[in-house]
């Protein structure tokens, strides 16, 4: 060991020296000397270096091991850092071959895992990410089994460059060690994701948001922003728990914000506005959750004309009776973000709102409830004048709650009451946008009105059908509806054409099937047109018979289309077949001594 | 790229698998100096560029198509450059595209169409072969090679890795570098070479024999580069090759006077591309992310797969190595590289914009 008490002082001054010239100075450097405060600390690092192999006299021999490597370490951090890939490696790989017969105890094993996960990041600087693989599931084993087998918070690298009086307490020395730890998890993260094995990566990058709440320190609109985005990738998978689980403690950490006074005295006007973006954001991904679970929900339950089935609504109430909450109970564990003082937070927020398949009007309303509120939180920040994109999304998405509830509802009127709301909602938006600039968007706002008219119409046919005959009024009502269905649906059609106002001879992927619905959905609204004047209804005819045949046209011409609009083709040819002779027989009606 | 004083382009014609494939030449040069690309697709939601041509031009310092003979290509980019190294001024010529696009061509070339660097050593060598006798001249020529941050002697790859070393005149040179040295004396000497060295010297090589035996030695350490069996052609693609020609000039009476030449063959450039998000995905680079803040960024991608990667380039090896000859007293020439085909749409663009941008950067 070094020779004198003040010899040795000296050493550890240089070296933490070094550590504060690569960890702190070095964010100084200039854009053109980038690298000057790392160079260095490579020179006090290597002068270190010299100072202990020339205290290589007796003395401890492990402990001078120890010493060194911490010095490989930082040297081999310092090559990677300078993008000196093969001299970082050499260090590190010398630095854990000092370590490999101690690795496993109380002063080695944090070196050892932190120089791991540093090989890990140099192979994958290398591209070489099967390999950063290797290294980091290795220091994830040590982990396990240095827990395992002696658990004690060990010493932190930098404690061996220290005086006794100087070195750190147990806790946070259990604190770093972690912190080492939860960075090889997040590292491990990454590589997954570069691998695609996303259920990994997913899983992995959830268990390093657990662990930043519990021992490294966060920025809570960060990690509520993380934990917010993490559950979109739930839905994504139909794990509405867990998905509600994330959701639920984004909600608590962020409030946590606000309350945590700020450095600064006053808090910048962009601050606010950032923080109320971020809440409306966190309020999307709640919408996003809401619509989610009702959409799947219905596509358990409709038949094959998109009507609510009784008997499937029974079979799964029966089914959810029966279904272990042990299953839930263990996933649900895997996913906790325990710490104690959020965890009744979170579980509040989580009892607002069901994470299981609704599966009758009741139940669904619950969360179109929820998910109502969430679109007003949001809408407050994201408003039309500045926002555009986003507050049209976030209508668009109140209108799909409004429209998957419906399929819960029974009562037609009613249902057609939440279509007007639809329709309300969608056209104050509608009227006020330049489809030139926004051209997809108007598109989808052109085709969803066209079709929420198309279900109004229907809808009232079918009220209408329950009556002994219709009357004047409701025959308004329903011609109306179909005009202003056969208008959107027009208008979409005409935002296909090109500059020259030509309809395209042949549809791009995209848009083939939309267009096709609409041709198809023009036709059926002209032969469900009510007038009494049978002229008008034979050019109504006519039409309908003109766009059925467009299908079949289309079809033959490009059959490759066929597959995207089956049904409606088999139906435009057997309309192709029947309407010229209904033409027929109502033209003799009209005519009949000719 | 700092201080680029000339950016050419040239197409290259299109290869028997392009042709195979299917694909359409979306590529043309138009004249001396311009280049159309052509997008092959049309978005149909663009409406902003419906009524827009497809098309979008791109003027250069010169332009090339496969029209053009390696002679041609040599006199208008890099010939102008040697008088230059020769009265002690420095200069680079970089070749830049993705894999596969005709950069070691236009370096190297072949037996039969030799490239720039055999071109312009014939070159340096005729003119110290003509050179007065009061003026001696030295050129020595080193091959290495930057691959994965290691430094690679190709001319003696036994050496195993080698490091940068700044001089007392702050030039970087390659530590222990095989120099292949020829003087302009008429008489083969064993005199040692001129100037600062740190590695072994051959023996300088007799009048006219010289230059064919060093584009041997060359070509010898050319198929000493890295190869990576996953390239999408055989040649390397992650590896940059650089020739680095020095020329030293004593006059009777005083004055010694430097100039370097590096030819550079650069790694490809399609992982630099970005990717955009029509169809086609490039896989982006792996690297791993040490702080936690870029954490979001990981969540983000679970859900989406794709996103675009921006490669920041800083202080790496080349740079350094190039220190003395980018900026200031220097010219820099590069050719851009792009294939004429359809399916490389995306490559060629992200190469035309970026040698368009190179355009505009002017050393200080």
């Amino acid at each position: 060991a070094a020779a004198t008490c003040g010899g040795w002082a000296a050493v550890c001054d240089k070296f933490r020296t070094a550590r504060t010239l690569s960890t702190v100075e070095s964010r100084k450097d200039p854009e053109t000397e980038p690298y000057r405060s790392k160079y260095s600390a490579r020179a006090l690092l290597q002068e270190v270096k010299q100072l202990l192999s020339a205290a290589e006299e007796g003395g401890e021999a492990r402990l001078l091991a120890v010493r060194r490597a911490v010095l490989e370490y930082e040297l081999g951090v310092n090559h990677t850092d300078t993008e000196e890939l093969s001299a970082g490696e050499e260090h590190l790989q010398r630095c854990t071959q000092l370590l490999e017969p101690h690795r496993l105890s109380p002063d080695c094993v944090s070196l050892y895992i932190q120089a791991q996960n540093n090989l890990g990041i140099l192979w994958s600087l290398r591209d070489e990410i099967k390999t950063a693989q290797t290294y980091l599931e290795s220091a994830e084993a040590l982990y396990n089994q240095y827990m395992k087998e002696d658990g004690n918070p060990p010493l932190d690298p930098s404690e061996h460059f220290m005086a006794e009086e100087e070195k750190i307490t147990d806790q946070e020395r259990s604190k770093r060690f972690e912190k080492a730890y939860t960075h090889t998890l997040y590292y491990l993260a990454q590589v997954y994701q570069h691998l695609e094995m996303i259920e990994k990566a997913a899983q992995y990058c959830h268990t390093t948001l657990k662990r930043q709440l519990e021992y490294c320190g966060y920025n809570p609109v960060e990690w509520a922003l993380n934990a917010a985005t993490l559950s979109q990738y739930y839905l994504s998978k139909q794990c509405f728990m867990e998905a509600r689980h994330c959701l639920a403690a984004a909600s608590v950490i962020f409030s946590q914000a606000g309350q945590v006074p700020s450095a600064e005295d006053n808090e910048t006007e962009q601050d606010q506005q950032d923080l109320r973006q971020r809440k409306a954001e966190i309020a999307r991904c709640w919408i996003k959750y809401c619509l989610n679970l009702l959409q799947s929900a219905r596509k358990l339950l409709e038949d094959n004309i998109g009507e609510l089935d009784p008997d499937r609504q029974l079979e799964l109430k029966a089914q959810r009776k029966k279904e272990e909450d042990e299953k839930e109970k263990g996933r649900k564990k895997a996913v906790l973000f325990g710490t104690s003082d959020i965890c009744d937070s979170v579980l509040a927020i989580e009892e607002k709102v069901s994470s299981v398949y609704p599966l009758d009007f009741q139940e669904a309303r619950e969360i179109f409830l929820v998910g109502q509120n969430y679109v007003l939180e949001a809408k407050e920040f994201f408003q039309v004048d500045g926002y555009v994109t986003d507050h049209i999304e976030i209508v668009q998405d109140h209108s799909a709650l409004f429209k998957v509830l419906a399929f819960f509802e029974e009562d037609y009127e009613r249902r057609c009451k939440m279509h007007k709301r639809r329709l309300d909602m969608l056209e104050s938006i509608y009227v006020d946008l330049n489809p030139q600039y926004y051209l997809l968007i108007s598109r989808q706002l052109q085709f969803e009105l066209a079709d929420t008219y198309y279900e109004m119409m229907d809808l009232k046919i079918a009220i209408g059908n329950r009556l002994e005959e219709l009357d004047s009024h409701t025959i308004k009502k329903i011609n109306s509806l179909a005009q202003l269905a056969i208008k959107y649906y027009e208008l979409f059609l005409d935002s296909l054409r090109n500059p020259d106002r030509v309809f395209p001879e042949q549809l791009e992927e995209d848009v083939l099937r939309p267009a096709m619905v609409a041709k198809f959905h023009i036709a059926r609204l002209y032969g469900k047109l009510i007038t009494s004047d049978s002229k008008k209804q034979l050019e109504n005819m006519q039409t309908s018979l003109e766009y059925y045949m467009f299908l079949v046209d289309y079809c033959e011409k490009y059959p490759d289309a066929v597959r995207a609009v089956e049904t409606e083709l088999e139906l435009s040819k057997e309309m192709v077949g029947l309407l010229p002779t209904r033409m027929e027989r109502l033209r003799a009606k009209l005519c009949p001594f000719i | 790229i700092p201080g680029v004083s000339q950016v050419a382009l040239r197409i290259r014609p299109m290869s028997a698998a392009e042709l195979a494939e299917g694909a359409r030449p979306i590529a043309h040069r138009v004249d001396e100096q311009v280049v159309v690309l052509r997008d092959p697709m049309e978005d149909p939601d663009d409406i902003l560029r419906a009524s827009r041509s497809r098309e979008k031009s791109y003027v250069f310092d010169v332009a090339f198509d496969s029209s053009a003979t390696q002679e041609t290509v040599y006199r208008a980019t890099t010939r102008g450059l040697v008088a230059g190294v020769i009265s002690g001024h420095n200069a680079t010529v970089f070749t830049y595209g993705p894999t596969g696009c005709g950069k070691t061509y236009t370096m190297l070339g072949t037996d039969g169409e030799p490239g720039v660097c055999a071109r312009t050593l014939g070159e340096l060598f005729q003119a110290i072969e003509d050179a007065s006798g009061d003026t001696e001249y030295e050129v020595s020529t080193s091959y290495l090679e930057i691959y994965n941050e290691m430094i690679r002697d190709l001319l003696n790859p036994s050496l195993g890795c080698l490091q940068l070393r700044e001089d007392a005149g702050g030039t970087v040179q390659v530590a222990g570098i095989t120099k292949i040295s020829a003087i302009s004396a008429e008489e083969v000497s064993q005199r040692a070479p001129m100037g600062h060295g740190g590695g072994p010297a051959n023996p300088p090589l007799p009048g006219a024999a010289r230059l064919p035996q060093v584009l041997q030695v060359l070509a010898r350490g050319n198929r000493q580069r890295t190869q990576e069996p996953t390239a999408a052609n055989c040649a390397s693609s992650r590896s940059h090759a650089v020739l680095q020609v020095t020329v030293r000039q004593r006059r009777r009476g005083g004055g010694l006077r430097r100039g370097r030449l590096f030819m550079i063959d650069l790694a490809g450039s399609e992982r630099a591309a970005q990717t955009q998000n029509r169809g086609q995905r490039m896989k982006e680079g792996a690297h791993i992310n040490r702080s936690l803040l870029a954490l979001g960024n990981c969540i983000k991608a679970l859900s989406h797969r794709a996103s675009t990667k921006y490669i920041n380039y800083r202080d790496s090896k080349l740079t350094r190595l190039l220190k003395d000859s980018l900026g200031g007293n220097n010219h820099t020439v590069m050719i851009a590289h792009i294939s004429p085909a359809s399916t490389a749409f995306e490559e060629s663009r992200s190469t035309l914009a970026y040698a368009h941008r190179a355009k505009s950067i002017r050393a200080t």
